[in-house]
């Protein structure tokens, strides 16, 4: 292998070098004139390794430039060899653009949700390459400027909003206002519904009964007041976007049946921020908790009527939900499509004043990072997947049909575990159920990720992003 | 028809599953059911169950696997009632737009209405794009 530093590539990054990689053999010079030829004719797309284990292509001709030299389609995708590399350059200027708007858009975010915890992120090179490049492929888009790219990635930066964890106090006090049915909770159920959340294990069969019975409605009720300052927040925004617009008034929004305490905090509070969401998904497991409720998104509802712009609101169907559209019998492919693994968050698209969109996730969760890493990379059997989840992914695609649903169970279970600690419940120690590999559990994947993380962290230090050329001589 | 509860499904031998289904037609056949079913349920003085028409999708212009209308009510409001129209995509996400909210008036009033057909069809379009 020989190493050639190519200076005339003005890339901005701190770091370039070409990695000319040759078969054994080959003469020095051989390599130094193919290396010369390429230093010469810079038109060839070539690899960028943007990490230990990822290359994307790059054109480092044109890498100064600030568009594509031409519209990118899936004919000049498959036909010409350097649409790929100018499309590897357009994900590189959507990173660099992303870092540097990324603390402005952090500090919109702290201003916003004030006291909560706020985490945001550009997006990598490799996941735009990848974004982009599956939209033109599967979905026939054309790109001819960043800011088309822009509109296919929508979420070059993210932000993602904690609300704050309940207490056991916080629970206590939700508890003596909740209403299920229109009546509230009685003493004895109060103590019931308490005990269950706390995993006491001593209730009777006909307390249990009772405690069964209201414990998902009581959940409900209690996630929506854990979400209630952060929706109020992104209602109160909509509304006020909405208002500055001229696209609605207070009455109109009044006559649609819009919360009327909120109206009153939109007319008293000048400092109010606006927000405009263009898209809200509100994705949760079968039976899993939402982050916001039913009653909150028919808010959103109300509010899009006043207004006349509506926007979707995509939420998971469940195997209930799907009744209504005549489906009863789902295929197997059906079936395995819906997000079965409990996955629960919500998440909105954001359009910025300069038109830009950017997404905002709301919700947390310690499993949400084990479901994704492990279940959901090894699923979909990405090629990113490191060596060490090699053995977990081979057992987790062998499991039959019958077990492959139990451990889909166990893994709604394991979210729903995490949203009960959230909202003031004790967490659970929750086995994996017998019959089920061991090495699927919860605490192998945690170790799994854990340790894959610390690879990771390890390949990390010392690299820096570089050219590579291969060829063959 | 099938019942479940308040939602009525139409049977896999329904015209709507043979070849392509005109989107219009589809929307009119599915609110006017709505509709007469909605009459006797939809109430603003007591308490009930959400009214839902659904179908699985037999239209060319839609990328979806079905679409359903429901009518719900408040749970501190007895006359607020929300008609929402929804879709399930092939990803099996549902995504679902508000068409009206207000009393039971209000609502059967906008079923009635030949003008809520393009209302609705420019949604379901919008939604099939978004989906897709």
């Amino acid at each position: 292998m020989y190493k050639l530093a190519i200076k005339a590539i003005p890339f901005g990054l701190d770091y370039l070098a070409a990695t000319i990689k040759c078969s054994k053999g080959v003469m020095k010079n051989n390599v130094l004139n193919f290396a010369k030829s390429v230093e010469a004719d810079l038109t060839k797309s070539v690899r960028l390794r943007v990490s230990p284990d990822i290359t994307i292509p790059v054109n480092p001709a044109t890498s100064a430039a600030k568009k594509p030299s031409f519209a990118i389609d899936a004919k000049s995708l498959a036909q010409n060899p350097l649409a790929e590399g100018e499309l590897g350059n357009m994900a590189i200027r959507i990173n660099k653009q992303a870092a540097k708007d990324e603390p402005a858009f952090r500090m919109y975010l702290e201003e916003m949700f004030p006291g909560l915890t706020i985490e945001t992120r550009a997006k990598g090179i490799s996941s735009n390459y990848s974004k982009l490049k599956k939209a033109i492929n599967k979905k026939g888009k054309v790109v001819s400027s960043d800011e088309d790219g822009l509109k296919i990635i929508t979420d070059f930066i993210a932000g993602r909003v904690y609300p704050k964890d309940f207490t056991r106090k916080d629970l206590i006090r939700v508890l003596q206002d909740v209403e299920i049915n229109g009546k509230p909770l009685s003493r004895r159920e109060k103590r019931f519904v308490l005990r269950a959340l706390n995993g006491d294990r001593s209730l009777s069969p006909s307390q249990k009964k009772v405690a069964d019975k209201l414990l998902r409605p009581v959940l409900l009720k209690v996630a929506e007041k854990q979400s209630e300052p952060v929706f109020n927040t992104v209602m109160l925004g909509m509304m006020k976007d909405a208002l500055n617009r001229n696209i609605t008034t207070i009455d109109k929004l009044a006559m649609e049946g819009v919360n009327l305490k909120l109206l009153a905090q939109l007319e008293s509070n000048p400092a109010i921020k606006p927000i405009k969401v263009i898209r809200f998904c509100n994705y949760r497991g079968p039976d899993g908790i939402p982050v916001f409720s039913d009653a909150q998104i028919r808010e959103i509802e109300k509010m899009q009527l006043a207004t006349g712009e509506k926007f979707s609101i995509t939420t998971c169907a469940s195997d209930k939900d799907i009744l209504k559209y005549g489906m009863a019998n789902l295929t197997n492919e059906e079936a395995s499509a819906i997000k079965n693994y409990g996955y629960t968050r919500a998440q909105m698209k954001i359009e910025l004043p300069d038109g830009r969109i950017t997404e905002l996730q709301v919700g947390k969760g310690d499993f949400y990072r084990l479901e994704h890493d492990a279940i959901y990379n090894c699923m979909q059997e990405k090629n990113t997947i490191n060596d060490i989840f090699k053995p977990y992914q081979a057992r987790l695609l062998s499991l039959d049909e019958r077990n492959a649903l139990r451990y889909q169970r166990y893994s709604q279970n394991c979210h729903n575990d995490d949203r009960i600690s959230q909202l003031g419940g004790k967490m659970k120690v929750r086995n994996i159920p017998k019959g089920l590999p061991k090495s699927l559990s919860r605490k192998n994947m945690e170790i799994l990720c854990d340790s894959d993380d610390a690879i990771q962290k390890a390949k990390l230090e010392g690299f820096k992003p570089h050219y590579e050329i291969s060829f063959v001589a | 028809m099938i019942k479940f509860g308040n939602t009525t499904i139409l049977p896999l031998n329904s015209p709507f599953r043979k070849n392509y289904a005109d989107l219009n037609e589809t929307i009119k056949s599915l609110i006017d059911d709505l509709y007469k079913n909605a009459q006797h349920k939809i109430s603003d003085d007591r308490f009930y169950q959400a009214i839902t028409q659904g179908i699985v999708n037999g239209t060319k212009e839609l990328n979806a696997k079905g679409l359903a209308f429901t009518i719900s009510q408040d749970s501190d409001k007895f006359n607020g009632h929300l008609l929402e129209v929804s879709m399930l995509l092939p990803s099996m996400k549902e995504i679902k737009r508000p068409l009206a909210y207000g009393n039971s008036k209000k609502i059967l009033d906008f079923l009635k209405d030949k003008e809520s057909l393009k209302v609705i069809k420019k949604d379901l379009l919008e939604m099939s794009a978004d989906g897709g």
